[in-house]
């Protein structure tokens, strides 16, 4: 049996998850190398929705590393493969609503877990217009028609 | 990133209405930009004041320029980048920078800021090409070097190139830009004209490449159908002639090229011949979807 961590979400209901799963939040790993997980780690600023997705995220990357680390001798024919169904996994994790998503990338910057929070930064703003963009983040024009035509004749070159 | 992000939704509005980017930490938002493509980057200027700057840092354009980049710079007169900034940089060497007497030319690509380049036939060595009755330069905007090397006939045809230059690291395609016949403008029409155009369906052009550290690719194409198929005929073609890899410890790669059907026992003709391409391999695939989806 693995040691277990309890991570306790901003509502206050408790997630148990093995160590390996925890040392994948490099602010736990520091933690849990300080001893000082006993009781449970409160998370004050994740909610139960968003710890549950995060949890989701790190078992996955800590099977698929494990899955890696035992197939190394055929990377060839077989790690290629795993590369990419661990990246069409990735892709279908952070197909969620914009909340959520914001959710996750602040949780991954406070957990600090560097593939989430790379995951989630490209997922924010990818492939939007600024039309969306605009909408989703609540974002204020504040130019003048002569500054707004000065930033397109600016940036023109690379819709060339 | 030494970026202010402070104040990025422009006028302060209540929070309570969902995330706004004033609430991401600045070290995500130096991250979201990261990932985005220039293209996407510099519509973030439009959104407002603080985008603007945002989107124009030089810590930001850096990350997206080759590792090259200065060479490039190398090639252009100290006044047209001295004053510029890094986003400046990246858009002046995005169009064509011309070199080796205007026959070669290389920029970056704008999406994904990596190096690609072009050689125009004038730069090419052409078995003949001081002979009129073989081969003439004619004059078009349908090439990028606004000339192409139109051959009557010939029995030897060759074509010979090559390129020193300092490439990113990455896998590169090489490939050869050829039309069939010749072609002019007719009343504001363009009409393609096969008189000269013979010989290709008997034996295939062989194209070949190799590098100074000792790759080397080739392969064999029929410029024409066996029964003279006029379909695809009317426009340009561009064949691959193979990928080469660029490793982290290379200095200056050269490439080396040819296309040839030396086979002397029946002559062919009917030909222009615009410029050879050397486009990073991912590049050239996203160009393709972009064109197949159109």
């Amino acid at each position: 049996m693995s040691k277990k961590i309890i991570f306790e979400s901003s509502e206050g209901e408790s997630f148990e998850v093995d160590e390996a799963v925890a040392l994948e939040c490099q602010t736990i790993k520091n933690m849990i190398e300080d001893d000082c997980t006993d009781g449970g780690i409160p998370l004050a600023n994740v909610n139960s929705a968003t710890l549950t997705k995060v949890i989701d995220y790190c078992k996955k990357h800590v099977e698929a590393a494990a899955a890696a680390e035992a197939n190394a001798g055929d990377k060839d024919i077989y790690g290629a493969n795993k590369d990419i169904e661990l990246k069409t996994w990735d892709e279908e994790f952070v197909k969620v609503d914009q909340p959520l998503l914001f959710d996750l990338m602040l949780a991954a910057n406070f957990l600090i877990i560097p593939g989430l929070l790379d995951l989630t930064c490209k997922t924010m703003m990818r492939g939007k217009t600024v039309l969306q963009i605009r909408e989703i983040f609540h974002i204020k024009k504040d130019y003048t028609d002569a500054e707004e035509a000065e930033v397109r004749k600016e940036n023109a070159w690379a819709f060339e | 990133m030494g970026l202010s992000f402070s104040n990025l939704n422009g006028e302060h509005t209540g929070s309570s209405i969902g995330p706004s980017l004033g609430d991401i930490p600045e070290s995500c938002v130096a991250c979201v930009i990261l990932h985005l493509t220039p293209p996407e980057i510099c519509n973030l200027a439009r959104l407002n004041r603080a985008f603007r700057g945002a989107a124009s840092s030089d810590s930001v354009w850096e990350r997206k320029l080759p590792s090259n980049y200065k060479d490039l710079l190398d090639l252009l007169p100290v006044e047209r980048y001295r004053s510029l900034s890094k986003k400046g940089v990246f858009a002046l060497l995005s169009r064509p920078i011309p070199f080796d007497d205007g026959n070669k030319e290389v920029w970056i690509d704008r999406v994904t800021g990596r190096v690609c380049m072009a050689v125009s036939a004038k730069g090419m060595a052409i078995t003949g090409i001081e002979d009129r009755r073989y081969w003439t330069w004619i004059d078009t905007e349908e090439s990028r070097f606004h000339v192409v090397a139109y051959l009557q006939q010939i029995w030897w045809f060759e074509v010979d190139g090559a390129v020193r230059f300092n490439l990113p690291p990455g896998t590169y395609c090489l490939s050869f830009r050829i039309h069939l016949g010749r072609f002019s403008k007719r009343l504001g029409r363009r009409v393609c004209h096969f008189e000269h155009t013979h010989g290709w369906e008997i034996k295939p052009v062989r194209f070949s490449l190799s590098t100074s550290d000792g790759q080397e690719a080739s392969c064999e194409y029929y410029l024409a159908d066996k029964e003279g198929e006029q379909t695809g005929r009317e426009s340009w073609r561009d064949y691959k002639v193979g990928e080469f890899v660029v490793g982290c410890s290379e200095i200056t790669t050269e490439v080396q090229w040819s296309m040839k059907q030396i086979d002397c026992t029946h002559s062919k003709g009917g030909i222009c011949v615009d410029s050879v391409f050397i486009i990073p391999t991912d590049v050239k695939e996203r160009n393709k979807r972009k064109a197949g989806v159109k």
